[in-house]
């Protein structure tokens, strides 16, 4: 997997390299590491070297035999002087000029070993060989020894020539014999001495050796010392640092489980302070509430003060007026008349009797929750309706009316009713005299300056507490606004509920209730969208109202 | 067409000598010239070399051109500058001293000590002119007695050029590229290269600063130099840094490429250069350089080094640390050696400055 590869090393296209600043940094810092760094070194280059080079003064080589002379020419004595393996080395070197084979060597030394050649023997055979011949090499004294041996080998002459002169070299075998054991003996000396030296240097290599072992051992160790010393300083360092941290740590620690608890505390104190503030709030939220209904009352009150001071300044200017205008009613007659017409309409339009009287029943509870029992006027009772249901239910009423036919209609009924103009009558009573006073289509018969004379009546004789009730056709629905209002022609204008609840307000009563009565019961329209709902609702919704208002007490104060 | 004869005792491959001469040989072929190789030791196969005797019987005419390169003792270099009557040229790339040799190499010794006296005969023999790889070169050429008006510096054509453009080992960058600092150092392993000041520096970076770095020894290792070899393997044993320093031997040039671009800086502690060529494949390859001071390298890394004049490991330590800490630095230090190889030593500088040299002396090539 090989492949050309583009040097990819970035460029610096300024250079910016100041290298005398750089190398001046360098030479510092590496002065600065050399004074810090543990002592640490490699062993000796020195022992290194001692350790493996040769022996000094090592022993030469131990040769017996010296090496062979180099020569253009040979003497037969060159090679005699040699014994046994490097005899037949030097013979091959010298008369075949080369190395001797492994068989021919081999094969020479076993002959010349066992006596069966002798070394001229072997010389002969050498130089006489057909390789001997084509070297041709010429060694002195071969050829007279070589004729020598070919006559010992004739029978009997060879053995008596071989005798005799061995006969006469005696004395030259005897010399011969005592030099070569002289020479044995000293190479033998020789051969010893060399061994001592040998041993006595292998003495000192051993201990050379054992001394470098022990000074290497020593160096290992000291500088086994010098990285323990120098991991011991860097364990103690980082458990140092260690222990540092931890202590840190856990003043860190203890300082964030403090911090933590001030805080739960603060949020515990923060809460019951929400707590304790959200009482008070609901405290004075109802303390509130209590002085706003206070408040209105008072303002009712107030404005119910006003009302009567008006209206005593008014009599007080009327008094005179009626003193002066009292004359005969010259129209007694024609007012007769016209009543029966009345009361003959109001049977057909108003409704029978007994259905006037289910609708009225509504109105029994209203004055029970205020806990009236009497005193209630029905100004304008009419046929007595609602007199009879409140009878029918225990509570104390009366009645008044203009008309003497209702008047005698009531009374037949065992009704406490009068022949009376409303207001006159109201007039006529003590002030907070009456619990209730009721009027049932009543309004919509005076005009509106009666009617606020009247309200002002009502507050003056109702005790405190005591209520208006006022009920009288309703013109949010469209057909009562604009047609069956006026089926009664005595009727004078519609009231919308918002001026009648303005106008009590305005008169001094606290408006409790705005009752929307009298739905029509026959078929709506059925209900698919919103304008089928809003004409149900104009159509067919409640044709009647009633208010329920109710005189401020007098006692309550807007400092409670 | 001039017959020009190449000289040189040995011409072999990864070799800054034989490189010097095939390159010279390839620009004067390409003039036209006719260019024969002459060498008495070659294992170059693809190009025609002839024994070193042979010159002299091919330069016959006397406007021919021996060029000997001369770097170490050779009787027949001078024989054949002696013998020949033709225009001659000295390119000189120094002896290693031979002290560098003692109880090492006696045969380098010898060999080395020749070829620094052969210097008096090379100047004897009167060669029209002399090219010295470096200023420090010129020097021991105007010492031995050289003409100061035939003398000047060219520097060594180089294979940078092919380390550019050649393919690198793809296998062998994923295998030390793990995440180790790799130094590197380009050279023989000769006595001289001054490997026991590298050993130690190594060491001292790797226990006092950083112990992810690992060393190449990229370079060829001479049986005759085995002591020496031995010697240095003990001393990284020593150090127990044996797990950390590659041997990497005689490399080819994909391998050497190899090594230059896993290495994050030179390392250059040799102590006798009379150029040194792996500063300028460095600065080729953009490896930033860190080195000793000595014989020519100042004059061959200029100021796209950092160059110490002390042999001080924890110098040079600190070096190969601030280069590897400093990003800027190190790419602004590779950056200048690169414009300094771009300005002086790609082939084209220098065969421009080889041409001009030889014609300057009437060497028109």
């Amino acid at each position: 997997m090989k492949q050309q590869l583009e040097i990819e090393k970035k460029d610096a296209p300024g250079d910016g390299l100041d290298l005398p600043q750089l190398m001046a940094h360098i030479r510092a810092e590496a002065e600065k590491r050399k004074r810090t760094a543990p002592a640490f070194s490699p062993i000796p280059l020195a022992e290194i070297s001692q350790t493996t080079s040769p022996v000094q003064g090592s022993l030469p080589e131990l040769k017996l035999q010296p090496d062979l002379p180099r020569r253009e020419r040979y003497e037969l004595n060159d090679l005699l002087g040699f014994h046994d393996e490097a005899f037949v080395l030097n013979a091959y070197k010298v008369i075949l000029k080369r190395e001797p084979d492994d068989a021919g060597f081999a094969d020479y030394l076993t002959k010349l070993r066992s006596g069966h050649y002798n070394k001229i023997d072997i010389i002969r055979s050498l130089r006489f060989s057909p390789e001997g011949q084509r070297v041709n090499v010429s060694i002195e004294g071969l050829t007279w020894l070589v004729n020598l041996r070919r006559i010992y080998r004739v029978p009997v002459v060879g053995y008596l020539l071989q005798l005799v002169v061995a006969i006469v070299r005696l004395p030259v075998l005897i010399a011969n014999h005592r030099r070569l054991e002289s020479h044995t003996a000293a190479q033998l000396e020789r051969v010893a001495t060399h061994v001592n030296e040998a041993v006595a240097q292998l003495t000192e290599t051993e201990h050379r050796h054992s001394e470098n072992n022990r000074r290497l051992f020593m160096t290992n160790q000291g500088q086994l010392e010098a990285l323990r010393n120098a991991l011991r300083l860097q364990i103690e360092s980082v458990v140092n640092e260690q222990e540092k941290t931890n202590r840190e740590q856990h003043l860190l620690k203890t300082d964030l489980i403090a911090r933590l608890d001030q805080t739960d505390a603060r949020a515990a104190e923060h809460a019951s302070f929400q707590e304790r503030q959200h009482a008070e709030l609901e405290g004075l939220k109802l303390d509130l509430e209590k002085r706003i209904d206070n408040l209105i009352d008072h303002l009712q009150s107030v404005r119910l003060n006003v009302v009567q001071q008006e209206k005593r300044l008014t009599q007080m200017g009327d008094a005179p007026r009626a003193r002066s205008s009292h004359k005969p009613s010259v129209k007694a007659e024609e007012d007769l008349l016209l009543d029966a017409l009345y009361c003959s309409l109001e049977d057909v339009l108003r409704g029978t009797p007994d259905e006037i009287k289910e609708q009225v029943k509504v109105y029994v509870p209203v004055l029970k929750n205020a806990g009236i029992t009497s005193d209630i006027l029905d100004v304008g009772c009419g046929r007595g309706e609602l007199l009879e249901v409140l009878r029918g239910a225990g509570l104390g009423a009366r009645g008044i009316d203009q008309s003497p036919i209702q008047v005698e209609r009531c009374q037949s009924l065992s009704l406490d009713v009068v022949e009376a103009e409303a207001l006159s009558y109201l007039r006529s009573l003590p002030n907070e005299s009456l619990s209730a006073v009721t009027a049932l289509h009543f309004a919509e018969h005076l005009r509106f300056e009666t009617m606020v004379k009247f309200i002002d009546e009502a507050v003056r004789t109702l005790k405190p507490g005591g209520l208006l009730i006022m009920e009288t056709p309703n013109p949010e629905n469209l057909l009562v606004g604009s047609c069956n209002f006026y089926l009664d022609p005595t009727h004078k204008h519609p009231i919308p509920i918002p001026t009648m609840e303005l106008l009590v307000e305005a008169r001094g009563f606290i408006r409790q209730e705005t009752m929307r009565l009298h739905p029509v019961s026959s078929a709506k329209i059925e209900v698919k969208d919103q304008l089928t709902s809003h004409l149900n609702h104009y159509l067919y919704g409640p044709m009647n109202y009633a208010i329920v208002a109710r005189k401020p007490n007098a006692e309550s104060s807007p400092e409670t | 067409m001039t017959r020009v004869a190449i000289l040189t005792p040995t011409l072999i491959s990864a070799d800054a000598v034989s490189n010097d001469v095939l390159v010279m040989q390839r620009v004067l072929t390409e003039r036209g010239q006719d260019v024969a190789l002459f060498a008495d030791n070659t294992n170059v196969t693809e190009h025609q070399v002839r024994p070193g005797a042979a010159a002299k019987s091919y330069l016959r005419d006397p406007k021919d051109v021996l060029i000997y390169h001369h770097s170490i003792g050779w009787e027949r270099g001078i024989e054949v500058m002696k013998a020949t009557s033709c225009r001659r040229v000295v390119k000189y790339h120094n002896v290693t001293p031979a002290e560098f040799f003692e109880g090492i190499s006696q045969e380098h010794e010898n060999l080395c000590r020749k070829g620094r006296s052969q210097l008096k005969d090379i100047v004897a023999s009167q060669p029209n002119l002399y090219l010295a790889a470096s200023a420090f070169n010129k020097r021991d050429l105007l010492a031995a007695g050289s003409d100061p008006n035939k003398t000047f510096v060219v520097a060594p054509f180089n294979q940078a050029d092919k380390l550019q453009a050649g393919e690198s080992d793809l296998e062998l960058l994923d295998t030390y590229n793990d995440g180790s600092i790799n130094l590197v150092t380009v050279g023989g392993v000769r006595p001289n290269k001054g490997h026991v000041a590298l050993i130690e520096a190594f060491a001292t970076y790797y226990y006092h600063f950083n112990s992810h770095a690992r060393l190449f020894i990229v370079g060829a290792e001479n049986p005759a130099f085995a002591g020496y070899t031995r010697m240095l393997r003990n001393l990284i044993d020593s150090w127990a840094i044996d797990s950390r320093v590659v041997f990497a031997g005689q490399v080819s040039d994909e391998t050497l490429k190899t090594y230059y671009l896993l290495a994050r800086v030179l390392l250059m502690t040799s102590e006798h250069e009379g150029f040194c060529v792996p500063l300028v494949e460095a600065m080729a390859l953009k490896v930033p350089i860190v080195a000793y001071a000595s014989t020519a390298i100042p004059e061959t890394a200029e100021d796209a080094a950092l160059i110490w004049d002390e042999r001080d490991p924890f110098l040079l330590a600190q070096s190969v640390d601030c280069l590897i800490r400093d990003e800027d630095a190190r790419v602004a230090l590779a950056a200048r050696g690169y414009e300094r190889y771009e300005q002086s030593f790609s082939n084209h500088v220098i065969e421009k400055q080889f041409l001009d040299t030889m014609a300057q002396a009437g060497l028109e090539l």
